[in-house]
């Protein structure tokens, strides 16, 4: 017999707990297909892998999913807060615009039937009261072309009526002061207000003398003095 | 068939009733004709050691009562087959029992007994000291004595070391498993169950060596 059979023949004769221990694990172990895959490092690898997908799946991945919701939603708030008021600021003084543009046309159309009115009294016919209100109503007039001035543009000063006869010079031309009734129709056909004067008022000997002048190609039979403030329209004297 | 526990079995075989046989084929059919399959690579053979085992199993319960019917009726299975590849080696002593041959067109034909002869090479290296004598031993009686008590210092060393590597060298050289086979039951890979058993007979040699055992 060689040694290695003894060998084999000894190992026949080994202790039955240990063959048992063997056997136990044999018949009660895992399906053997399950155990022989993979060895021991991999299947701690692959548990690792697979709690780790757990834990990125059941924790990391919401979280992940609520922060970008969250910013989508943070973004979408601060559009809405930054846009917003800049479309009810918008929309405001569209409205505002509007409703001044409104104003002023009603208060202009109610300053033109004030002064058609006035024009169906004289002064002559009309007594002191009366004569003086006639040049109240004016001012009043004025006040109300204020606001459609305003809305017009901001630096306009206001429109108001020369009390006075006299006339003026203006670039070798003479100027006379002009009716409510054609105040209102020059008012109307003036589209621009210059920003800058176009010179001066000259050879009045009144008070007026130096006041600047705004002209306008849009009207040219009619000069804007500006005196203190305020606006007078003068027309071409023909 | 239902599957009885081993206790119920080993009650059938007191009660000397033939279901014995019946029911211990049915749980250990399989399992023990791998065993004898593993030393003889011969079914017919295999077969043939499996139904001694239940003769043997039939005449030796009772008096024997015992107590986990597997290992019982596994070591029957190996000792039988282990002693007909012997027989049969003795008797032809023919070169075709060798481990495996090519044949004519180079490919390797496995031959009776391979899985026995691959456990027996790596054992070899487990002994220490010279060579057996070529002849082998004379003395029978004394080589089973010594056997069995070299099977106990084997028993103690396999007590050292961890429990997948004493599962592992049961089931290479107890069971005459395949080294894949071995690794899939132990639950280890392949290459694992190389180096451990290589370790395990590294271990074993200097085991036996310091217990006084020199072949």
């Amino acid at each position: 017999m060689k040694k290695s059979e003894y060998m084999v023949d000894a190992i026949g004769f080994l202790d039955e707990d240990l063959l048992q221990e063997a056997e136990e694990a044999r018949f009660s172990g895992a399906p053997k297909e399950n155990r022989r895959v993979y060895s021991r490092p991999m299947r701690i690898a692959a548990l690792t892998a697979s709690a780790a997908v757990l834990i990125f799946g059941a924790f990391l991945f919401p979280r992940f999913f609520l922060r970008m919701g969250n910013q989508a939603g943070t973004q979408s708030q601060e559009a809405v807060l930054t846009q917003a008021p800049a479309a009810a600021e918008q929309k405001s003084e569209t409205e505002n615009g509007g409703a001044l543009l409104t104003q002023g046309a009603r208060t202009q159309e109610t300053a033109g039937e004030a002064a058609e009115d006035i024009d169906g009294y004289s002064a002559e016919e009309a007594g002191p009261e009366e004569a003086a209100a006639e040049e109240a109503v004016p001012a009043d007039a004025a006040a109300a072309g204020e606001v459609q001035e305003n809305s017009v543009s901001a630096s306009a000063p206001a429109l108001d009526f020369w009390p006075g006869e006299e006339t003026v010079s203006f670039e070798g031309k003479v100027y006379r002061p002009a009716l409510p009734e054609e105040a209102e129709a020059a008012w109307k056909a003036w589209e621009t207000f210059p920003d800058e004067p176009s010179g001066t008022v000259s050879g009045t000997g009144s008070e007026l003398d130096g006041a600047d002048v705004f002209a306008s190609e849009d009207n040219p039979d009619a000069i804007l003095i500006n005196l203190e403030g305020k606006l007078y329209i003068f027309f071409l004297k023909q | 068939m239902q599957l009885l526990e081993d206790e119920a079995i080993v009650e059938l075989y007191f009660a000397r009733k033939q279901e014995a046989i019946t029911h211990t084929q049915n749980k250990f059919g399989r399992y023990l004709l791998k065993i004898a399959m593993n030393v003889l690579s011969s079914m017919p053979d295999s077969e043939e050691c499996v139904n001694d085992t239940y003769l043997r199993a039939w005449n030796a319960i009772p008096p024997q009562r015992p107590n986990m019917l597997s290992t019982f009726l596994g070591r029957i299975t190996r000792n039988l087959s282990i002693d007909r590849l012997r027989r049969q080696r003795a008797a032809k002593r023919s070169s075709r029992y060798e481990t495996s041959e090519t044949d004519q067109e180079g490919n390797v034909v496995t031959m009776m007994g391979a899985g026995y002869d691959l456990s027996l090479n790596e054992l070899e290296e487990c002994l220490p000291g010279e060579s057996a004598p070529e002849g082998g031993f004379s003395d029978e009686v004394g080589e089973a004595l010594d056997a069995k008590e070299l099977g106990k210092t084997i028993s103690e060393y396999l007590r050292t070391i961890s429990e997948e590597a004493r599962r592992l060298f049961i089931y290479r050289y107890y069971d005459m498993e395949s080294l894949k086979e071995s690794a899939a039951l132990a639950g280890v890979s392949e290459a694992k169950a190389k180096t451990l058993l290589f370790r395990t007979r590294q271990g074993l040699k200097a085991y036996l060596e310091k217990e006084g055992w020199n072949l």
